[in-house]
């Protein structure tokens, strides 16, 4: 994992945007994100295309996950953990940026 | 002057195309033409290993065949080398030129047959010898109309995916129609050299455009991939649909990638999209068509069984 992008890394003010580098596509259940060099996909359902979507806008990671926490019914607590490896990993493939 | 309808396209031809549908004469949105063709571009930025492409133009190289020009999703030039029959030189006119002339008018081309459900229609997607033809010809007979065979053009211009009407003739292997029992209505060989023969459908949608309800990708059944119709995830659904593009070594190089991510993804919106795993052998045809018929009742695509 790339020493800026680890999960540990990521604090509850890490702000979270997407590079604009992968292309993604609504897919009704979730989104599809291609890589810039059209190579590799990763299929989103659930929740983390809801996350790939609310990621339109850059949030820090409370932001974020108070916002799930609201749309799912359950403490931003339960969901920190879960969101951070997620976001950690798409920023290692180079879709989202933390600042 | 001949008029066909080809991907819902009227098309005016100084040339028979075999094994596309007549249609009455009208203002043609396609012209194809025998005529001098060049043999470059010269202004290419994209090629590939018998084709090369700048803007809206595409060049097709056949070698000892053909050349085809296509324009602006209008036009179509063609020069037959000397001594090759007509017949030789339309297949890649009906096949990869029409197949670019759609992309050039912004439309998703998957290499798929499709049979019309109602006023929607079912796609079958698969690479050559993968059993699309057969399977529409069984669906055929069963009472589902034809919609297109090999090629289908999808349009989003409205939002939702709509498969353009083709009417082209099954193109089928011999040892599948004496199968199919279709013998006696077996058209000229397609090729000299290739034992496959043209089927006129027994009923062509012709005449308007489905919206496209479901696209199979068909597999092949082994040990490791159980038979039956099942969803595919949203990446495997994206990186299928392209591999099934009309080409998709064509598709990768001038710069198509992003509009299949996006047909694709308006596919799984609007329609559904699914693997088809069966065994290929023609006596579990049958079987197969029950599958999809059931898959087809729990889409409210078919009425419930009695």
């Amino acid at each position: 994992m790339g020493a800026n992008t680890g999960a540990d890394r990521i604090t509850a003010e890490t702000r979270i945007s997407r590079t604009g580098d992968w292309l993604s596509a609504d897919t009704g259940d979730g989104a599809v994100m291609m890589s810039p060099s059209a190579t590799e996909y990763i299929g989103l359902s659930g929740t983390a295309g809801r996350i790939w979507a609310l990621l339109e806008t850059p949030r820090t990671l409370a932001e974020l996950c108070a916002a799930l926490a609201g749309e799912y019914q359950v403490t931003p607590d339960e969901v920190t953990g879960d969101v951070r490896e997620f976001v950690a990993g798409l920023a290692e493939r180079g879709a989202l940026a933390f600042a | 002057m001949r008029y066909y309808r080809i991907g819902g396209l009227l098309v005016e031809s100084s040339l028979a195309l075999q094994g596309a549908i007549p249609a009455p004469p009208g203002q043609p949105d396609v012209v194809v033409r025998l005529a001098e063709t060049p043999r470059e571009l010269p202004n290419a930025t994209i090629a590939g290993p018998n084709w090369v492409a700048t803007g809206d133009t595409f060049l097709l190289k056949v070698p000892n065949v053909a050349r085809y020009l296509i324009v602006g999703g209008r036009e179509i030039s063609i020069e037959v080398e000397p001594g090759v029959e007509l017949a030789d030189a339309q297949i890649y006119l009906l096949g990869t030129a029409f197949g670019m002339l759609q992309h050039q008018r912004g439309r998703m081309v998957l290499h798929a047959s499709a049979v019309a459900l109602g006023d929607k229609a079912a796609l079958f997607c698969g690479p050559s010898g993968a059993g699309k033809s057969t399977l529409a010809a069984a669906l055929n007979r069963r009472g589902y109309p034809c919609v297109s065979d090999d090629v289908c053009g999808i349009d989003f211009s409205s939002g939702a995916p709509v498969v353009l009407p083709d009417g082209r003739m099954l193109k089928l292997w011999s040892d599948t129609v004496s199968h199919l029992e279709m013998g006696e209505r077996q058209g000229p060989a397609i090729r000299q050299r290739l034992d496959k023969y043209y089927i006129e459908p027994e009923s062509v949608a012709v005449d308007r455009a489905l919206s496209v309800a479901a696209v199979y990708l068909l597999r092949v059944a082994d040990p490791e991939r159980k038979p039956g119709v099942s969803r595919l995830g949203n990446a495997d659904a994206a990186v299928l649909l392209r591999r099934n593009a009309y080409r998709p070594s064509v598709i990768n190089k001038i710069g198509l990638e992003a509009a299949y991510l996006g047909w694709s993804s308006g596919l799984q919106r609007h329609a559904g999209v699914f693997s088809l795993t069966r065994p290929f052998d023609l006596a579990a045809m049958p079987e197969v068509i029950g599958w999809l018929e059931d898959h087809w009742r729990t889409l409210d695509l078919l009425p419930a069984a009695a």
